[in-house]
């Protein structure tokens, strides 16, 4: 059998054997300015996966357009513009990032599980919009060149076909991407809140 | 205010507030390189909130209430929770029961019990521990005052069985 009400006593008086000790500012400042770079190297390794997914969107594009078309400064101009989008599109994710990774924790348990899992949601959601809209800019590019220079063959419809599969199959799989990524996350976080909303 | 004189006061805070964050990293870090890690974040989180603190609650309660979401909402590095570490439930109740009232094995078993608790449990007894008025609580985890009483009971009911005693 436990005594609490003693063991509150005991709680107080026992040292908590200390792992780190603070001493000077220096050490303060130093162990901040680390920590502060590992935070900045984690979300620049994180963007920068998610820049070679867009860049090798962009490329593909590229490629079938200046293989169709040679180098022009029409291809070049519809690159620039697909690579514009996508720009924006990792720009977006970087600000979803940066807003993720300051959002405060000033709050009580409760306002920040609550703010964490709404920020959480609202990145899944950028993230998915991001891939699809940047999936559907490339096909609908692919599709609307294959029409203009074969017309509306059979093929060509096939091809309709095929991409509408392919956009369906994108979608699927940027989800399962998204529930990857903050699936576990959210789930471990909506557990405490309903446990602490719980009576 | 210098920026030096504001790191100085920070430092000086902090350094008063240490036991509390040492207590948070070794109820929720599993090993060392993970305790020293959660340490340095909540360090950084304090840090980083620190301009803005008001001083409205008392600079401990909003350690407290930095810490624990610090601690609660950190991403695990792994699946397995604390809970399921295989712990041997009869060698700890006759050590409990051995141990006499208080003692400072006893409390090395809370802190083992503990442990075991949930992640949101863990928060409500390490405050009721640390003597937090209700009102304070509330204010770390915002929960009613009458919720704080119903949840605290039941995990005192849940140490003590897991303890070996009957509620």
């Amino acid at each position: 059998m436990i005594d609490l009400d003693a063991c509150k006593r005991s709680w107080h008086e026992m040292p908590v054997t200390p792992f780190v000790q603070l001493v000077t500012r220096e050490e303060l400042t130093a162990m901040i300015q680390t920590r502060t770079l590992e935070i900045r190297a984690r979300a620049i390794d994180r963007l920068r996966g998610e820049s070679y997914t867009y860049a090798a969107i962009v490329f593909t594009v590229t490629a079938i357009n200046w293989t169709s078309h040679g180098p022009s400064f029409r291809t070049f101009a519809s690159s620039l513009a697909v690579s514009a989008v996508i720009g924006l599109v990792i720009a977006a994710l970087a600000h979803k990032q940066t807003q993720l990774r300051n959002l405060s924790l000033s709050s009580n348990l409760k306002v920040s599980l609550s703010s964490l899992i709404a920020m959480l949601d609202s990145t899944g959601r950028l993230y998915l919009a991001a891939y699809m809209a940047c999936v559907s800019i490339g096909v609908l590019l692919v599709e609307g060149l294959l029409l203009w220079r074969h017309g509306p063959t059979a093929a060509v419809l096939l091809s309709f076909i095929a991409a509408a599969g392919f956009l369906v199959w994108c979608y699927r799989s940027g989800r399962s991407y998204v529930e990857r990524m903050f699936g576990r996350y959210r789930a471990e976080l909506t557990d405490c809140l309903q446990e602490l909303e719980a009576n | 205010m210098k920026a030096g004189d504001v790191d100085q006061e920070f430092l000086e805070l902090v350094n008063r507030c240490q036991k509390v964050i040492h207590k948070v990293c070794w109820l929720y870090a599993d090993s060392p390189e993970d305790r020293q890690d959660l340490f340095q974040e909540i360090l950084f989180q304090l840090w980083r909130s620190y301009p803005s603190f008001a001083g409205k609650s008392n600079f401990s309660t909003w350690t407290y209430r930095i810490a624990l979401n610090t601690a609660i909402t950190a991403l695990r590095k792994e699946t397995r929770r604390p809970e399921q570490v295989e712990l041997n439930t009869d060698a700890i109740a006759s050590e409990a029961a051995a141990a006499g009232p208080a003692s400072r094995e006893q409390v090395e078993i809370l802190y083992r019990l503990i442990r075991r608790l949930s992640r949101v449990d863990r928060a409500l007894i390490m405050l009721y521990l640390d003597d937090l008025s209700y009102r304070e609580i509330s204010e770390v985890l915002g929960l009613s005052e009458n919720n704080i009483g119903v949840k605290l009971n039941r995990i005192k009911s849940r140490l003590q069985e897991m303890a070996g005693g009957r509620p």
